[in-house]
């Protein structure tokens, strides 16, 4: 009994690596990595991945570093790779999600709607912070890393992080402020963080 | 001097003598000085042990700080007892009084009092204010407070025609706290009332005509003394009968003419008081509040009005509580009320308690008897209002813990047109204050981007000039981020800033010039009125030199939509 199970799943991977959907993920991947092509691909990559956790883990093993790679930030290869890391949650490109918070801000991903305007509800939401949004949507697995940073970062960069923490917005996000507020010496992240959490 | 058949009770009092250097506005030649011999006569068979006591009023400074500014003084009653002095059958005793007042100085009115330990009637009395030189006397009449004579209402002539004096005397006769009530009438029917005068235990108190004219401080019911009124009636009133005395002493001394009026009336039960409360009406949104005072007020048997004077209930209620409360002012004839709800209610003033008299027959005195009336005002509470104001310039509102540097793009906490090298974007710093009625947090704002355009140059990769002309953001919704809203609970102003600007580059390279507008509109609505809001328009302009560089004259912020031009 147990040979033919094991017989049996193999052969439904097998088939599935020949005629299902991960080559055709492999396909758009490296579309996603041409610039002539990648605007185009990173929507098709985000539809299959979504609802296929072959296609997700493929990218899972990959998108990380592309994202760690020397790309500039406005190279649209890089930014749909941050922002399709976020999309799909994969928890493995968080070490270099915040490895690439040492670039500047920047919006982009195939589906950034920035051209350059601002408001403070925009600036709120990320539009301009590609990696920020992508932690931000990887959600409570990035808090630990963006606590780190929140507690040793610059002040640019603990405020970029207080920013991530709000769109998180869930009980260990409020926790990582609230551990840091004792000994936050920057007026403005202070006040932000206060104000976030209710205290005045 | 008094008739003793008249007399009552074993108490005789007069008020104003005059001592030593009288006022200079008196009119009265330099060196002028009085002397006051109080003449005593016991009228009985048997000797009579008298006491006798000088009271006198002065203006002294006051000890604490004034709740009014303006007056740094008060005025404080003195009582001197003379001792005692047994006069014989038909013998007759003078008494000095004004060596007790030598070396006083800012003496307001002085009174005297006499008690005696014999029937009523047993002793009567006479006082002359003389001068040294015989020119000025100045007669006081000694009565007793409870004579036949001495009735409810006094009713004197005044005037102060050709620099005349005309000032009324009131001296309390008992040894507890006593109220007066005066009102100076005019000839063409108009009347000026005073507030209600309080006379500590045998005080002697003065209301000078012509300084009151002077003075056009505002009346009872906010009138003020007729410019023009030289003369008329003054009518006065114990609250409680028999326990004051009174005379208006008229002088002119260039003209050496003195009167003294001291004639009484009986209105007894015809005097009417009623309670009531001030404002009868209240309203106002909620979250507001209104004071509402108890008072009272009445007409004698001539239908002179007296008061309204401020009277404190026994208690305060309010028929719904869900709508409006109540909190004390630290006076108990005030209470402030509070709105709570939309709706109408009323406030109560219970139990007043006011005086009414009686003609007691048997003694033919006028008596007075307490009894109790509620009162109460109407409060309407309206729904709470708002009100916006937008700053562009300066510094923001006091109260506002808002930064702008919470944002990670901005470089400065001034309102107005901002160039952010450091972060490469341009702003325009605006603070929204929204004022409501009730409380802060029961208030939420949206805000919704009406329409925008950027028109400009921008160098490509390949360095050329490509001009753009677009909208900066699609219309619709746009928060404002609650990390840029403050409204706290308890808190009757809501801040909220935005800093709507652009980056340093469009699409793919950086700007080299460019006109930024964009219009939006901001709302307030109620949490608990949902038909209740506010709105404001208002738009942003950034005008970026060659250069680049913002130009800080055309960059601006206001109220109202403008064009995209």
């Amino acid at each position: 009994m147990i040979r033919t199970s094991t017989l049996v799943f193999t052969v439904i991977v097998a088939a599935s690596n020949a005629f299902g959907q991960t080559p055709n993920i492999g396909s758009l991947y490296d579309q996603l990595l041409q610039s002539s092509d990648t605007n185009r691909a990173a929507p098709q990559v985000f539809q299959i991945a979504k609802n296929d956790a072959a296609a997700r883990n493929y990218l899972a093993a990959r998108l990380p570093s592309v994202i760690a790679s020397n790309r500039s930030e406005n190279d649209p290869v890089w930014a749909n790779a941050v922002r399709l890391a976020g999309q799909l949650k994969i928890v493995a490109a968080i070490p270099a999600l915040v490895q690439a918070l040492s670039k500047p801000a920047v919006a982009g991903g195939y589906d950034s709607t920035a051209t350059g305007g601002y408001t403070f509800t925009i600036g709120a939401k990320l539009v301009y912070d590609v990696v920020g949004r992508a932690l931000a949507d990887i959600g409570d697995p990035s808090v630990p890393a963006l606590a780190k940073i929140l507690a040793n970062g610059d002040p640019d960069a603990r405020k970029r992080v207080f920013w991530i923490l709000v769109n998180i917005d869930s009980p260990a996000a409020k926790q990582a402020m609230q551990d840091r507020l004792p000994n936050e010496t920057d007026p403005a992240i202070k006040g932000a963080i206060e104000h976030h959490l209710g205290i005045r | 001097m008094v008739d003793p058949r008249i007399t009552r009770s074993n108490t005789l009092a007069g008020v104003h003598f005059r001592s030593g250097s009288p006022d200079p506005s008196e009119g009265f030649p330099d060196g002028t000085s009085f002397n006051s011999p109080l003449l005593l006569a016991n009228v009985s068979n048997k000797p009579v042990k008298t006491h006798v006591s000088v009271n006198y009023t002065t203006q002294e400074n006051l000890q604490m700080t004034p709740v009014d500014p303006k007056k740094d003084t008060e005025e404080k009653a003195h009582s001197v007892p003379l001792g005692d002095i047994t006069i014989a059958p038909g013998d007759v005793q003078s008494i000095e009084l004004s060596t007790t007042l030598a070396g006083v100085t800012a003496v307001e009115d002085s009174g005297v009092d006499v008690t005696y330990d014999a029937d009523p009637g047993a002793i009567i009395g006479h006082l002359t204010s003389v001068d040294q030189s015989g020119d000025y006397s100045f007669e006081v009449p000694i009565k007793d407070p409870a004579g036949m004579n001495e009735l409810t209402d006094g009713v004197y002539p005044w005037s102060i025609e050709n620099g005349a004096n005309a000032v009324l005397h009131l001296k309390n006769t008992t040894a507890d706290d006593q109220n007066a009530m005066v009102t100076l009438l005019f000839p063409d029917g108009a009347n000026y009332r005073l507030d209600l005068i309080s006379l500590k235990p045998y005080q002697s108190i003065t209301v000078d005509v012509q300084k009151l004219k002077a003075s056009q401080k505002k009346d009872v019911i906010k009138q003020v003394f007729p410019t023009t009124a030289v003369s008329g009636q003054v009518q006065w009133r114990p609250e409680t009968p028999n326990t004051v005395i009174g005379r208006m002493e008229q002088t002119d001394a260039k003209d050496g003419i003195a009167r003294s009026f001291s004639c009484s009336s009986l209105c007894c039960m015809n005097y009417g008081a009623s309670s009531f409360l001030s404002p009868g009406s209240l309203s106002g949104a909620v979250g507001n509040n209104g004071l509402v005072t108890g008072e009272y007020s009445g007409t004698d048997c001539n239908y002179v009005p007296f008061g309204p004077y401020v009277l404190a209930p026994g208690s305060w209620t309010v028929d719904s509580s869900t709508i409006a409360s109540l909190s004390g002012t630290g006076y108990y004839y005030q209470e402030q009320v509070n709105y709570l709800k939309q709706g109408t209610t009323n406030v109560w003033g219970r139990n007043f308690n006011l005086l009414g008299y009686y003609l007691d027959n048997y003694t033919n005195r006028c008596r007075s008897y307490h009894y109790y009336e509620d009162a109460s005002a109407s409060v309407t509470v309206n729904p709470p209002t708002c009100n916006i104001t937008l700053n562009f310039n300066g510094s923001k509102t006091p109260g506002d813990n808002l930064m702008f540097t919470s944002d990670f793009r901005e470089c400065s906490e001034g309102l107005g047109p901002i160039e952010c090298d450091a972060k490469q974007w341009w702003h325009l710093n605006m603070e929204g204050v929204v004022t409501v009625s009730d409380n802060a947090s029961r208030w939420v704002i949206t805000q919704q981007l009406i329409s925008s355009r950027k028109h400009g140059h921008a160098t490509d990769s390949l360095g050329n000039h490509v001009a753009f002309d677009q909208e900066v953001l699609p219309a619709g919704p746009d928060g404002p981020s609650a990390a840029f809203i403050q409204n706290p609970a308890g808190q009757k102003k809501l801040f909220w800033l935005d800093g709507p600007g652009h980056f340093f580059q469009n699409g793919t390279g950086p700007i080299t010039d460019m006109i930024f507008t964009m219009n939006l509109t901001d709302t307030v609505e109620s949490v608990d009125y949902p038909n209740v809001i506010c709105t404001v328009n208002w738009h942003a302009r950034l005008e970026v030199d060659f250069g680049p560089a913002l130009n800080m004259t055309s960059s601006f912020g206001g109220y109202g939509l403008i064009n995209l031009d």
